[in-house]
């Protein structure tokens, strides 16, 4: 079955390649931001906890730092999102359409588990101090909201994958059928994996900022919350190539191409350089590998977009291919029917006036909706013109029946069909 | 033992350069062999893009109609354009792979499709001597029915062979497929 | 029938755009556009008295605002495309490619009015005021420019004006309906900011002369904006294309109680007098009221743009965009050419959704899922098994035949004659008895 169909029959606001750079470009933009809204606040939770049984403030104080940056990430995160939403809206319409269709109850719920999260992280965020006392039901706000952030991505996910595989929208009955697709739950993985490593970074740069300027008590808190930011960047970074791969290697065939290939290995090089500006970084007191370290990330978060958007081309390839055939298709259909509309004969005769316009409501002699004809020839039996008059302005004269709709017919049909009326 | 630490201390970066190019390098070999294992049994654009999901499954047409000789030839071929033609002369010719069909049988251009299994050429298959042993198509070719596009499903290695040969009691000697 | 069909189950889609939808508006008007201008007026006082405690309240106001707006005001933003996605994604796929850039600026505007009310709050009490409220203006500039680019678009859907035959951008632009519902608006956006205002203050401890005359600004303000709301919104409800009476019925008011249609027509005005009511007393006896009624103003204000976009959707029916499309995603020059072919020859997602050899009364699902049930539950809000109670199986095809003469808010029928015949099957096999 041929659910792919035709496209909507409006042409594109924008060049195509134009729509497309604004979707990669934006949504790299949007998933930093959701990347570190997650790994904020799970930091934000787990070092709280950590912080508890260490019995070390540094834990604590990174804790409420990091969480404290959620207010501004996950605002930036939900505005930038509508951007990639809208291109992808318009490039991938009815792919996109169709997978949300299919998940439809969930994908709805999306906005409503984003904005429960955002509500228990600001209440987190702003009881920290007055509900400290009660450790376990201030931590329980800060894990349901880690709850709820965690599991949207799979909606997403699932939603963004089943767009790709229209051949797959046949056998799928909903959002659990479409989880189990590849690659959804390695994506899963891949995607926590890099919110970790995102944060790990944006710690880094963070609180090495900060220890440049304060003073020197302050500085030692934020000189180790950097090094443990370079730390989870570390580990996240080596991760990723274990969950990189497996993703490569559940990657339906149809995406494949050399071309993702290639972005892979030059990933997988430039991780190895930015693990090694890490270590150095790591266990050296002068940090000087801030920029190259920024600069390789950068180059890493462009050829991860990039790989996204050639595996969603090469496998939409034919589907686009078989969407533009249906389109044309049925433009063909709609423009030969239209052809022939205008070639056909209009009713003319008063009898084929009746008939297209009249019979719905009126029968000779019962009622419908309207009087049978019977009771108006007796009625306009002697006065023709105001038969004319009336069908040309109805207007409400007996209580017993609806008001009748004005028909916008021309006097000379308007005549004919009177004509027609009295010969019967 | 302390010496040991403390030479890794001091050799650390060197330690950890090297399980950094291992940890790498293994990842990038397994993504190199696997892109080989991907290319190949990727779906390739044919042509035509002749669905075999709408006209096995939707249309209900079996694997003979089309490929006509399979039981009677080692080899299933591709049908002749004359056999689309038969049903296509009428129906769907306004579509417009249709259209690019009916061109090649105008044009009497053979269409070159792209080959989706083959064996090497010194290995002796022949397709007749299975089908008569009522080994169903989908056995080595996979669900056919299902596929828009057609793709391999497995590689047709000798071991795989053999083992059904074991299976059904085939002949297993070496001259039977090596002549 | 290109895409999935999505029903809401008993509440149906209709409530399901339209409470998203309203609490957008509510946010967005009062807490965000509204909200800036109490906020930044507040701090002008400090600025102006001197009194720091002016400063302290717009500090707090603020801070809850901004929780509001960046959860229930974000998120029904986004959840209109989410919702209108999955409910009606012909239109907005539609509406899309018509004002993609209109939508873009829209977003760039937004992007910069978040940045300038974070750091409106962030700054808050750590650089100099004057140099502070500065902010607060851009917040309140580019706010309100969001609601200037969204006009532009909503106005469209109802009035498309040259749009119809020139396809060109700015002929759909700039409709008829623009600068009338601009000006309704904006008083609306004031008039919520006032309830917000006062239901935020009522969760506060605010010093008793504070109090009395924050609740005297308020009162102003909502005397003001409610007199020129309902103004402003009898002017825009005159612009309104000419449209059937019948369908402007339905607007005010469902068919139900179709004879109390005088009475709600006047549930604006009469609304707007007891909010000038209010604020008369807020003004008066600002400081002798009990701050458990503080929530009053914004629960009839509530009713009162609820019913506003209740008419201004409903007057647009039976077009999501009007004269090209219908609600139901199907457009007007399809109209005569899925007649004839028939509506269910390509509708593949409506098979997809059944799965089986259909029977004649499945197939009148199908053509229900299809044409109807973007307005119709079965059972529940609006249910059509409901609307044909008791009536025979000559009636409902007399109905389906002929309804688009009497009801013009309904997409007319469109299908074979065996669909329709179908549709009535199924219509009269489930129709609830009398």
């Amino acid at each position: 079955m041929n659910l792919i169909g035709k496209d909507i029959l409006l042409p594109l606001p924008a060049p195509l390649i134009f729509l497309k750079w604004l979707l990669v470009i934006s949504f790299l933009l949007h998933i930093i931001f959701v990347n570190l809204m997650l790994g904020g606040a799970l930091f934000g939770v787990i070092y709280r906890v950590i912080g508890r049984y260490k019995r070390d403030i540094f834990y604590e104080r990174f804790a409420r730092e990091i969480i404290l940056t959620t207010t501004v990430t996950k605002s930036i995160a939900v505005v930038l999102g509508v951007a990639p939403l809208l291109s992808i809206s318009l490039v991938y319409t009815k792919f996109f359409y169709g997978a949300n269709g299919i998940t439809a109850p969930y994908w709805l719920s999306v906005p409503l588990l984003v904005m429960t999260a955002f509500l228990l992280l600001y209440i987190y965020k702003f009881t920290w101090d007055t509900l400290g006392k009660r450790f376990f039901i201030h931590l329980l706000f800060g894990i349901t909201a880690c709850t709820i952030l965690f599991f949207i991505p799979f909606i997403f996910l699932t939603n963004i994958n089943l767009m790709l595989y229209p051949d797959t929208w046949n056998n799928v009955r909903g959002f659990w059928s479409a989880l189990v697709l590849p690659n959804v739950i390695p994506r899963y993985l891949h995607f926590i994996t890099a919110s970790l490593a995102i944060t790990g970074f944006f710690s880094y740069f963070l609180f090495k900022y900060r220890a440049g300027r304060r003073s020197t008590s302050d500085a030692d808190f934020y000189i180790r919350s950097s090094k443990l930011g370079i730390l989870w960047a570390l580990v996240a970074t080596l991760a990723q190539a274990i969950f990189g791969l497996i993703n490569f290697i559940t990657l339906p065939d149809v995406a494949f191409s050399w071309h993702v290939t290639i972005l892979v290995i030059v990933a997988l090089i430039v991780a190895v350089l930015v693990s090694f500006f890490l270590f150095q970084e790591y266990h050296s007191e002068n940090t000087r590998f801030g920029l190259p370290i920024f600069f390789l990330i950068t180059v890493l978060i462009l050829i991860m977009g990039t790989l996204r958007h050639v595996i969603r081309e090469n496998a939409l390839e034919i589907p686009k291919q078989v969407l533009a055939e249906n389109t044309e298709y049925y433009q063909m259909q709609l423009a030969r029917f239209k052809e022939e509309e205008l070639a056909e004969v209009k009713p003319s005769t008063g009898k084929e006036l009746f008939a297209a316009y009249c019979i719905v409501c009126h029968a000779f002699d019962k009622r419908l909706i309207g009087p049978p004809l019977s009771y108006i020839r007796e009625k306009y039996a002697t006065d023709r013109e105001k038969m004319i008059e009336f069908i040309k302005e109805p207007k409400k004269v007996n209580p017993e029946y609806p008001k009748m709709p004005k028909l916008g017919l021309p006097k000379e049909d308007i005549s004919k069909i009177v004509d027609y009326i009295y010969s019967k | 033992m302390k010496n040991l630490l403390e030479i890794i201390k001091l050799y650390k970066l060197v330690i950890f350069s090297i399980f950094l190019f291992l940890w790498v390098g293994t990842v990038g070999i397994a993504v190199l062999i696997i892109s080989i294992s991907k290319a190949e049994s990727k779906p390739p654009v044919q042509p035509i893009n002749f669905s075999h999901k709408i006209h096995v499954s939707q249309l209900e047409i079996d694997c003979i109609n089309c490929h006509e000789f399979v039981d009677r030839s080692p080899v299933a071929g591709a049908p002749a354009i004359e056999i689309c033609m038969q049903c296509h002369e009428a129906v769907a010719t306004d579509k417009p792979q249709i259209i690019s069909l009916r061109k090649y049988w105008e044009e009497k251009r053979p269409i070159e499709w792209v080959r989706v299994y083959s064996i090497p050429e010194a290995v002796y298959f022949t397709h007749k001597r299975h089908v008569k042993a009522g080994i169903d198509c989908k056995v080595c070719h996979g669900d056919v029915a299902n596929m828009s596009m057609m793709r391999r499903v497995r590689k047709l290695k000798m071991g795989w062979c053999i083992n059904c040969h074991r299976k059904e009691n085939a002949p297993t000697d070496c001259i039977t497929c090596h002549k | 029938m290109d895409f999935p069909i999505f029903q809401l189950p008993l509440l149906g889609n209709r409530l399901l755009i339209a409470i998203v939808g309203v609490v957008h508006v509510l946010i967005s008007h009062g807490c965000a556009i509204g909200g800036s201008l109490v906020v930044v007026w507040l701090e002008y006082r400090f600025i102006k008295t001197g009194d720091g405690r002016w400063n302290d309240l717009a500090y707090r106001i603020l801070r809850i605002l901004i929780i509001l707006t960046t959860t229930l005001g974000a998120l029904s933003g986004v959840g209109i495309w989410f919702t209108t996605a999955v409910v009606s994604p012909q239109g907005i796929g539609s509406l899309l490619r018509i004002f993609f850039w209109a939508w873009a600026i829209e977003w760039v505007i937004f992007v910069i009015e978040l940045l300038l009310f974070l750091s409106y709050y962030l700054t808050w009490y750590k650089i100099d005021p004057e140099k502070h409220i500065k902010i607060g203006i851009g917040y309140i500039v580019f706010s309100y420019f969001t609601l200037i680019i969204i006009m532009g678009i909503l106005g469209a859907m109802l009035t498309p004006g040259r749009w119809l035959t020139t396809h060109r951008f700015w002929d759909g632009y700039l409709n008829a309906t623009f600068l009338p519902q601009l000006v309704s608006r904006t008083a609306m956006a004031v008039m919520l900011s006032c309830g917000f205002g006062l239901l935020i203050s009522a969760f506060f401890r605010i010093e008793k002369d504070i109090r009395s005359s924050f609740h005297r600004l308020m009162g102003k303000w909502m005397i003001i904006s409610s007199i020129a709301f309902v103004l402003s919104s009898i002017f825009y409800y005159k612009t309104l294309p000419s449209i059937p009476e019948v369908v402007t019925a339905i607007a005010f008011n469902t068919r139900t109680y179709e004879k109390y249609l005088a009475m709600s027509k006047f549930l604006i005005p009469v609304t707007g007098i007891i909010l000038v009511l209010a604020g008369c007393i807020l003004c008066f006896l600002g400081h002798a009221i009990k701050r458990g009624t503080l929530f009053l103003p914004l629960l009839i204000m509530v009713i009162m743009v609820g019913q506003y976009e209740r008419v201004r959707e409903f007057v647009r029916k039976p077009y999501v965009i009007y004269n090209y499309m219908y609600s139901n995603g199907i457009r007007v020059a399809d109209e005569s050419f899925l007649s004839k072919k028939g509506i269910l020859e390509n509708a593949q997602w409506v098979k997809w959704q059944s799965a089986k050899e259909p029977s004649k009364k499945e197939l009148g699902h199908m053509v229900f899922r299809i044409e109807c049930s973007v307005c119709h539950t079965y059972r529940g809000v609006n249910g059509i098994f409901r609307n044909v109670r008791g009536w025979d199986e000559e009636t409902i095809l007399n109905f389906i035949t002929s309804y688009k003469y009497t009801h013009p808010y309904m997409p007319p029928f469109i299908g074979t004659e065996e669909e329709r015949n179908a549709l009535v099957s199924f219509l009269d096999t489930g129709k609830e008895e009398r």
